[in-house]
């Protein structure tokens, strides 16, 4: 499964583009919504190369803190975003 | 039967990429992030299931998918949400 990880490191550099070169923040949240995923996915891949079973707690638990973390930026750059009905 | 899955997981988000890359429109981005994103890391995560030696770190994959399916679809509507509610005036109510 090497060659699956060598993918996986091309698709993080690739994304990074969007992430550096975003014309707004909410790009550059997407690209690092992307990039996120794909840092799941390699924990995943190490987690069953070498048989370490926590590798996937932290997968588990990245996964719900990458949720958190887009709402705690998005709160940040707007705060008050909130559209009154009219 | 892995390496399969694995193989259609990885071109799903390579094409993921590519539209995040080369799109014009932030909904485009959006709507190229989120199906290929949340599809092809869920399908490389049934192909690791398959892999897995014991059924503990079965299990953890599989919740790992079900984390995934709950918030992937949930991030870019917020960012979406987000994005609208940012303009000034937007061009039709969405």
């Amino acid at each position: 499964m090497n060659w699956a990880t060598y993918i996986l490191y091309f698709f993080m550099a690739a994304s990074l583009y969007r992430l550096l070169r975003g014309p707004s923040v909410y790009d550059r949240l997407l690209a690092f919504n992307l990039v996120s995923a794909q840092v799941i996915l390699l924990m995943c891949f190490h987690a069953i190369r070498h048989e370490r079973s926590y590798y996937l707690d932290v997968a588990m638990i990245y996964t719900l803190l990458s949720f958190a973390e887009t709402i705690a930026f998005v709160r940040f750059y707007r705060p008050t975003s909130r559209k009154e009905p009219a | 039967m892995s390496a399969i899955l694995v193989a259609i997981g990885l071109a799903i988000i390579g094409f993921g990429v590519l539209g995040t890359i080369i799109l014009p429109d932030i909904f485009l981005r959006l709507h190229a992030s989120t199906k290929c994103g949340v599809t092809g890391t869920v399908t490389v995560l049934l192909g690791l299931v398959f892999q897995s030696g014991s059924a503990a770190m079965a299990f953890r994959l599989l919740l790992i998918i079900v984390f995934i399916f709950w918030v992937g679809p949930l991030i870019p509507h917020i960012l979406g949400v987000a994005y609208v509610n940012d303009q000034d005036d937007p061009k039709e109510d969405p």
